[in-house]
């Protein structure tokens, strides 16, 4: 990720890459109107560890630049990876860094529109945009990703959808704003649970939720025995549900996972009972999770 | 009900509902003590919400009367104790229950509710001021066990907020503007400040971990450690016995579940794949304040 990426399809865009870009015309590429600005080692560091890159992990890094981001994810951790930029000269020296350290066969990098990624197959995404391109991102991360797909950013957030984690990087070498840190920020792509679901409980009460969810929030209503209960400390953090519905000595807390068309796990009840459950929609299930 | 504390009170209107002819106890103008009973409608609705049960052991602090406490034993089949500062109300409570055939589980004792042992109650209700109820907190907090129930008349606990309130309209009510009753209701929440180790599946082995808690009545907060890393507790709260909370990110993230014991911890963690497995823990250290 080591170019603030543009899109063909924004020219406009040259003059807001300029005006956060001044202190990097150094390390401008001379040609068109996309910065690069490499990521420092202590943030590649950072991203990989924050994402918990490992083994079997593909990545996709959009804006790939030098492919420094990849390399390391494929060589420390035997990920594989597909990086995309605009520039076909860091498209060509990525390949050919690749292939020099043996990697060639785990990692290719494509010249593309990071607009026109197919990001799907992606089990963590890393990024180093700008915060425009972030937030122009945000729906199709949220709805093409698989739930549970790691998203790592540097220094740009998502706007009102909250990072897991999050640290701050010391860059004294840093080219690009006034403070000489970076910040990595990280989501984990979660179910779309919102709609209506049908629980049951074994040997127990069924259930009927109304679930909305704001990205990894989860609220809404349940009608249980002819009494509507309000769904109190819903969370959905990747695949891994969470939330309770009644209080007190009604009280049931429901944990599990889901991939959004189901999701089944364990219920406890008030007194501590465990009782395994699962919940199904009654209608068809949302393609996309919708950003209020 | 009866509010006792004759140091604490100032003066309330004392009044009488006489609903029930064996509890046709005139108010007597004892001292400063205010003695208000508790309409039958309350009493149920105090019952219902602390789910008393066959089983339980239920004390009511300033038991007047002994209607909550007659009434959970002739209804829902509890043992009760009434804890009353006025040997004539503890003379009367007890006729009554004789005459109504639960004496055997329904005892009175003249005592100050503030020497009386609550440890050993399951439930346990009472229609007191708000400056008594916060001097019998840290008793409560301290002493009684994880899930009792502790439910109060129109009182609250100050920053211990209740799991659940609810309020009745109470017309007959003869104190107050408003004719109706709040109630509330709190778990007594497992004791789980401190250090606790334990071992955690993840995707890549297992890992040991050191966890401390800080608590603050049901909410938990505190650190997850393993080697040189550090996560931030997260969603942490007790229920009661039962405690909940997360820590870790993405791949790594567990969500743990279970019930606490006084030096132990055993429940259920889920991973980032909604794979459960059993898991436990140990206490090492005590917090050294709740």
């Amino acid at each position: 990720m080591q170019s603030c990426f543009s899109r063909r399809a924004l020219p406009l865009l040259a003059a807001l890459l300029l005006a956060v870009s001044g202190a990097a015309q150094a390390q401008q590429h001379p040609s068109e109107e996309t910065p690069y600005v490499p990521s420092p080692r202590g943030v590649v560091d950072a991203m990989l560890t924050l994402a918990g890159v490992r083994g079997g992990d593909h990545l996709i890094d959009l804006g790939s630049g030098d492919g420094v981001i990849l390399l390391t994810a494929a060589s420390r951790y035997g990920a594989s990876g597909l990086g995309v930029d605009i520039d076909a000269r860091l498209v060509k020296r990525s390949n050919a860094a690749a292939l020099a350290a043996g990697l060639g066969g785990r990692v290719r990098f494509v010249e593309q529109d990071l607009f026109k990624t197919d990001i799907a197959p992606a089990t963590v995404l890393t990024l180093y945009l700008l915060p425009e391109f972030n937030m122009a991102l945000r729906q199709t991360i949220l709805d093409k990703l698989r739930p549970g797909t790691r998203v790592v950013s540097h220094d740009a957030d998502m706007g009102d959808w909250q990072p897991e984690a999050s640290v701050e990087v010391q860059v004294p070498e840093k080219t690009v704003g006034v403070r000489k840190t970076s910040m990595v920020y990280m989501w984990t792509v979660p179910a779309r649970l919102e709609g209506r679901w049908q629980v049951r409980i074994d040997g127990g009460e069924a259930i009927e939720v109304d679930l909305m969810q704001r990205f990894q929030q989860v609220f809404g209503r349940a009608s249980r025995a002819g009494r509507t209960q309000s769904v109190e400390r819903g969370l959905v953090q990747g695949r891994v549900v969470f939330f309770q519905i009644g209080m007190g000595n009604d009280a049931l807390f429901f944990s599990g996972s889901s991939n959004g068309a189901r999701i089944s796990g364990s219920a406890t009840d008030a007194r501590g009972r465990v009782q395994h459950w699962r919940a199904a929609r009654p209608g068809a299930t949302p393609t996309t999770l919708s950003v209020r | 009900m009866r509010v006792i504390a004759s140091s604490l009170l100032s003066a309330v209107a004392a009044a009488t509902v006489l609903s029930v002819s064996v509890w046709a106890v005139p108010a007597l103008a004892l001292e400063e003590v205010p003695y208000v009973q508790t309409p039958d409608k309350v009493v149920e609705g105090m019952l219902e919400l602390a789910a008393a049960r066959s089983g339980d052991y239920l004390i009511d602090l300033g038991s007047g009367d002994g209607r909550i406490v007659i009434t959970a034993a002739l209804k829902r089949g509890t043992r009760g104790l009434g804890i009353e500062i006025d040997p004539r109300l503890v003379e009367k409570s007890r006729a009554a229950a004789k005459q109504l055939g639960v004496s055997g589980r329904a005892d009175f004792v003249v005592q100050d509710l503030f020497e009386t042992d609550i440890r050993t109650a399951d439930v346990l209700t009472m229609y007191l001021l708000p400056d008594v109820n916060l001097a019998l907190r840290p008793r409560i907090l301290a002493q009684m066990k994880p899930g009792a129930r502790v439910v109060s008349h129109d009182w609250d606990m100050g920053d211990w907020k209740p799991d659940m309130s609810v309020t009745l309209a109470v017309p007959e009510k003869k104190i107050g503007l408003n004719k109706s009753s709040t109630l509330h209701l709190w778990l007594v929440p497992a004791r789980v400040a401190g250090t606790w180790r334990t071992r955690v599946p993840l995707s890549k082995g297992v890992m040991d971990v050191e966890i401390d808690i800080e608590q603050k009545f049901q909410e938990l907060a505190g650190r997850a450690r393993s080697g040189d890393r550090v996560l931030p507790v997260e969603r942490g709260f007790v229920h009661g016995e039962l405690l909940f909370f997360r820590f870790g990110n993405g791949a790594d993230t567990l969500l743990f579940k279970g019930r606490a014991t006084a030096d132990r911890m055993v429940g259920r963690v889920t991973d980032a794949e909604g794979r459960e497995y059993p898991w436990r823990a140990l206490r090492k250290t005590a917090a050294a304040g709740r």
